[in-house]
């Protein structure tokens, strides 16, 4: 008699996990830390079942061999081809815990299945399970847009190496290069316009990118230029165009196709000379800006880091630069009013136009005369005295 | 007991000695983005981080041989996927180098659209898709002095390479290529290793001919290490796939150096990667290309090449090299051994990684 209730005991206990498949564990995201991906904790798994597991003390390869999250994806051959998504698992208190080494994506359905009856030290041996998670995705905001575009005029020496595209959000990156075209007035799209960098010019905040018109279609006599013909021809038009077609980075066309319509001048060979520049100083105990205007418009991203302000010490006035009409204008505005004196408006000569001429050195220089230079962090300066 | 804890002791001491010898300290690395690798003696790993205009240094700890099979997934980009958690068009591959210690093969992932995270996966001789835990890692790290240092300015690192020099293991150069978002010039560094704060090494700009006298300090695409003659000499190919040769020995800190343009490879192009290899005694070049496929070059003319300083009336000009016809649609690729080359190639599906004997 006592041998049979041994005997029916666990397979009583077994009826009660069999009969708790109807209530399988349910998988829920807990963020912890920030900054840190959210933990799926399975909840509701039986106490027994977790203290169990909790004493297997299984090794990360052992957990790997029984338990696994699966991107659930294309066909039932696919997802269990699919290696498991890295992370560790591990038992809390109340739930069977999985960590993942990178945040599950809102919009993905994931698989989770543990084999809990082929882990050798549960006794008894607790039924596995396999169930789905769908991370929620996120309302979508509004759609990203294009905010800027640089050089702002709508005139453009054909020489001009250098765009910026400004936009709302982040945006899909790969194949940026097919989204945006350069149209001749004549109605012709020009033909690969853009040096095509797979690594992306991106800025850290990734709502900039830096698109560079082909150097070597630029200048007469160049093997780009006579295979696939000039970008810019002076006195011409032409529009360039951001394509509704490049998505943002939630999957969705931009708000708008944007299209800069502007012509083409003469090429600048000029470097850029500060001496050739106004500057109108403020009156002394006024937080009024100096302004500072330029004799043609300069890289509009150099312009807000290789311009600064000097007092008669040599420190460093603190203050912000604002750059404007047509990158032809950049003013200093002090965090304090000023206070009479002489003053320094300091210039580092890496500064660029919009055609990559620096501060006393043209963009293509004479290979002959490179010997014993150096590239050294030089500055130009301009006094002004404020009173 | 005693002595047992004493040589623990010991032990533990010798550890932390040897480490603050190679200059790493244990913690986690605060990666941001990768573009680029390259690795050290030893299982060291650089890790080029555009986005925080950092080279980290990482003791992967992956040391011991792993075997000599050859390396060959399908999809590649959907495995990839599949331990990042993710879907195959939020996966992008920046780079792939072969662990010379252990022959395992790394790979520097964006995960996700926009700016997305970075995460360096490893594929095991074995074929096991693995993601390298950067927690708690020795590793050092030495920031790019960023020539614009505006709040969005990046230093995209393309392409890097680690020399050895100096009697101590594991002392060297690290050559650096990068590519500012808001400067045109070509940012090569020469940093020491282990690194140190003070010498950061100043941006190199280097000149190239093919344009006639005129020249532009364009940024190097790819670039690979190489002895010419008896001179270290880094071999860098630029857009419309000049190859340029600028010994290494010119590569101080400030200067402006002129390479020497030895081969106009073809137009209409940008150089994916490079390798060096030897076979049948003699050594050879090894370049992927966006629209040219992948080139065969001798090197044994490299020496005596005849600088190219006007423009060519050809396409093509300089040192001869053979297009290597079999091998289509390759984005990178690294010796596995010295018989054998690791490729990543893309294909209608996705991105294959297979290996190929030396052409």
């Amino acid at each position: 008699m006592r041998t049979l209730v041994a005997l029916t005991l666990p397979i009583a206990l077994l009826a009660v996990a069999r009969g708790g498949d109807a209530q399988l564990p349910e998988a829920k995201l807990v963020p912890l830390k920030p900054g840190e991906p959210a933990v799926v904790d399975l909840v509701g798994l039986d106490k027994d079942v977790l203290a169990a597991l909790r004493a297997a003390k299984l090794s990360p390869a052992e957990w790997a061999k029984y338990c696994r999250v699966v991107v659930d994806r294309g066909t039932p051959e696919e997802v269990a081809a699919r290696p498991p998504v890295a992370g560790t698992w591990s038992v809390t208190a109340d739930a069977l815990r999985f960590e993942p080494q990178f945040p599950l994506v809102p919009g993905v359905s994931y698989k989770i299945t543990c084999r809990l009856h082929d882990i050798p030290q549960m006794k008894p041996r607790p039924d596995g399970f396999s169930i789905s998670l769908l991370v929620p995705k996120p309302p979508p905001g509004p759609p990203t847009s294009v905010t800027a575009v640089y050089p702002s005029g709508n005139r453009l020496p054909e020489n001009t190496l250098r765009l910026y595209f400004h936009f709302s959000g982040q945006m899909t990156r790969g194949d940026i290069y097919q989204h945006v075209k350069l149209i001749r007035d004549d109605g012709v799209e020009v033909v690969s316009p853009f040096l095509e960098i797979d690594e992306e010019l991106w800025s850290v905040d990734g709502l900039r990118v830096t698109f560079l018109f082909h150097p070597g279609r630029v200048k007469q006599g160049l093997v780009p230029r006579e295979e696939l013909g000039p970008i810019l021809e002076a006195g011409r038009r032409y529009s360039l165009v951001i394509g509704r077609d490049w998505k943002d980075a939630a999957d969705r066309p931009l708000a708008a196709e944007v299209r800069k319509t502007f012509s083409a001048g003469p090429p600048d060979d000029e470097p850029v000379n500060p001496d050739t520049w106004t500057l109108i100083p403020p009156r002394a105990g006024s937080d009024a800006p100096v302004i500072i205007r330029l004799a043609k418009p300069l890289d509009r991203a150099l312009l807000g880091s290789m311009l600064w302000v000097t007092d008669s010490t040599g420190a460093r006035v603190p203050g912000e630069v604002t750059v404007g009409g047509g990158e032809r204008v950049v003013t200093f505005a002090p965090a304090k009013p000023w206070r009479a004196g002489e003053y320094k408006l300091v210039v580092d000569t890496r500064l660029e136009d919009v055609c990559g001429n620096r501060v006393g050195e043209p963009f293509e220089v004479d290979a002959t005369k490179l010997a014993g230079r150096k590239v050294e962090a030089k500055t130009a300066e301009r006094r002004f005295g404020v009173r | 007991m005693r002595s047992k804890l004493f040589a623990a002791a010991v032990v533990l001491v010798a550890t932390t000695a040897a480490r603050a010898d190679d200059g790493l300290t244990k913690g986690t690395p605060d990666i941001k983005s990768v573009s680029a690798l390259a690795f050290g003696p030893k299982g060291l790993l650089f890790i080029g981080d555009p986005q925080s205009a950092t080279i980290f240094a990482v003791d992967t700890g992956d040391a011991k041989p792993a075997g000599d099979k050859a390396v060959s997934v399908e999809r590649i980009d959907a495995k990839l996927a599949g331990v990042l958690g993710t879907t195959e068009k939020e996966i992008r591959v920046n780079d792939l180098k072969v662990n010379p210690a252990s022959g395992n093969v790394y790979l520097a992932v964006t995960r996700g659209t926009g700016a997305g995270q970075p995460a360096i996966v490893r594929l095991t001789r074995t074929d096991a898709v693995e993601v390298v835990s950067l927690k708690e890692v020795p590793y050092a790290k030495v920031k790019l002095p960023n020539p614009a240092e505006g709040k969005g300015a990046a230093t995209v690192v393309t392409s890097m390479a680690f020399l050895p020099e100096g009697v101590q293991v594991g002392n060297g150069r690290l050559i650096v290529a990068g590519l500012s978002n808001e400067q045109f010039a070509s940012t090569l560094r020469a940093i020491n290793y282990p690194f140190k704060d003070a010498d950061k090494g100043t941006g190199i700009e280097i000149f190239h001919g093919a344009h006639g006298k005129i020249e532009t300090h364009a940024p190097i695409r790819t670039f690979v290490a190489y002895k010419v003659g008896k001179d270290d000499t880094l071999m860098a190919a630029y857009t419309c796939t000049p190859l340029v040769k600028v010994p290494v020995a010119d590569l101080k800190a400030g200067e402006k150096v002129k390479g020497t343009t030895i081969a106009e490879l073809g137009n209409r192009n940008n150089p994916l990667d490079m390798i060096v290899y030897t076979k049948d005694g003699k050594d050879y070049l090894l370049v992927a290309n966006s629209d040219r496929g992948v080139m065969k070059i001798p090197t044994d003319g490299f020496a005596a090449a005849e600088p190219i300083t006007e423009r060519p009336k050809t396409p093509t000009a300089g040192v001869k090299y053979e297009t290597v016809s079999e091998l289509k649609g390759v984005t990178q690729l690294d010796k596995l051994d010295d018989a054998r080359a690791v490729l990543l190639v893309k294909t209608d599906a996705g991105l294959d990684l297979k290996t190929i004997p030396l052409p």
